[in-house]
């Protein structure tokens, strides 16, 4: 058996940053400090109008050629987990193989799931190479959820940043798994509470769909906009999280002490900070690093991982549990060895 | 209404904790979505009870958020 294992990771930022002083003076009634409290949030970065999630993938892919003893030639299977893909068709994965010149002989798949997608693509690199179908597989991230979300809805343009990030999970020698376990879940009756409506096939967009109103908590957004129940989010994240924090913790037959890190999407501040309080892990082990990027979707796990190591494996070897969840719902986790 | 939920719901509100009432009309101080997730948040922390978001959206005071927490510590 070839275990699989996260050899190396980078992530990319957009270089335009809003910070909260502009949002506040956009906001009546918050201040910077109240934004900040209230999300753990004091940047978010923004992709300019013309730049895609893939363009911030293919950057955070180009990085870690230039950081990392890996080559284009060395992979052959790509994975682009993303909601905002470039086309209805052809698969970005397809587009990024070529610009990133990656070989004709690589695989290349988009994986579209935004919060808990990183663990699942994760889940799907350590089949593919574990199953021997592949040994160097580059997975990708990207999201933009800047481009859905209407300047005055507070209750996502506060939290939400763009971000791409770029993993490499290769082939090793190991006698032990260094993935794993997998577990996933999903509950679709979530589907409408963090929703773009239009844009896509059910529901396209015209006119109407584009006329944006106020809500009962008055932030304006049209059926075009990104909307997010943020009461209703909350209580399925501290339904399911702990659920799942424990089923790993009984698949792998560890406990909270034999665990380095446990690094959890980067939802927001209030979210972490409970789930924190009711998993009863210790603050030091517990990474919170969402204040510098907000929440990146599918590339926090990965982004707030490469901050954390460097993007290089530490020099003791570190057992990190990796918990996704959110749009969808959806949600996976696994433990990593890195 | 025991005096730690009085203390944060005054905080969630940003009003006098002396107006912490069962009778306060909710409506009347910012029922909105981030008040209704800090609700959430604080009936978690204090009574490990989970309040669903629509169930709070329909309280009208905040005696009918207490017996939202009273009754779902009753059915989990």
């Amino acid at each position: 058996m070839n275990y699989a294992k996260i050899k190396c990771l980078a992530y990319h930022l957009p270089a335009a940053r809003l910070d909260n002083d502009t949002l506040a003076g956009l906001y009546a009634g918050w201040t910077a400090e109240k934004i900040f409290e209230k999300t753990g949030v004091r940047y978010r970065h923004i992709a300019k109008s013309d730049e895609t999630a893939s363009d911030l993938a293919y950057l955070a892919a180009k990085s870690l050629f230039s950081e990392n003893p890996v080559q284009p030639d060395d992979i052959d299977f790509l994975l682009f987990c993303t909601q905002e893909p470039d086309y209805f068709l052809p698969s970005s994965a397809c587009i990024l193989q070529e610009r990133l010149g990656l070989p004709r002989s690589c695989g290349a798949i988009d994986v579209s799931q935004g919060c808990s997608g990183y663990v699942y693509s994760l889940g799907l690199a350590k089949g593919l190479i574990e199953s021997g179908q592949a040994n160097n597989i580059l997975l990708l991230t990207g999201d933009t959820y800047s481009k859905f979300i209407h300047p005055l809805d507070k209750s996502v343009r506060t939290l939400f940043g763009d971000a791409g990030s770029a993993s490499l999970i290769s082939a090793t020698d190991s006698k032990v798994p260094l993935i794993g376990p997998c577990i996933f879940g999903t509950d679709g009756r979530g589907a409408e509470r963090l929703i773009v409506r239009t844009g896509a096939f059910r529901n396209e967009r015209d006119d109407s769909s584009a006329v944006a109103l106020e809500d009962a908590s008055g932030n304006i957004r049209s059926h075009d906009n990104l909307y997010m129940d943020g009461p209703d989010v909350l209580t399925f994240c501290l339904r399911e999280v702990p659920r799942l924090f424990e089923s790993l913790l009984l698949r792998s037959g560890l406990e909270v002490s034999d665990i380095d890190f446990f690094v959890f999407h980067q939802g927001s501040g209030l979210m972490l900070d409970m789930l924190r309080k009711k998993l009863k892990v210790p603050s030091d082990k517990f990474i919170i690093d969402l204040e510098e990027t907000g929440n990146t979707v599918s590339s926090t796990i990965p982004v707030t991982l490469a901050r954390l190591t460097g993007g290089k494996p530490p020099e003791r070897t570190a057992t990190i549990m990796l918990i996704g969840f959110g749009v969808g719902y959806s949600w996976a986790g696994s433990i990593a060895r890195f | 209404m025991d005096t730690r939920f009085k203390a944060e719901m005054a905080e969630i509100f940003e009003i006098d904790e002396s107006a912490i009432q069962p009778d306060m009309v909710l409506t009347a101080d910012n029922w909105n979505s981030l008040a209704i997730v800090s609700t959430i948040a604080l009936a978690d922390d204090l009574y490990s009870v989970l309040l669903s978001g629509q169930a709070l959206s329909k309280c009208k005071t905040l005696g009918d958020v207490t017996m939202l927490i009273a009754k779902e510590k009753d059915n989990p």
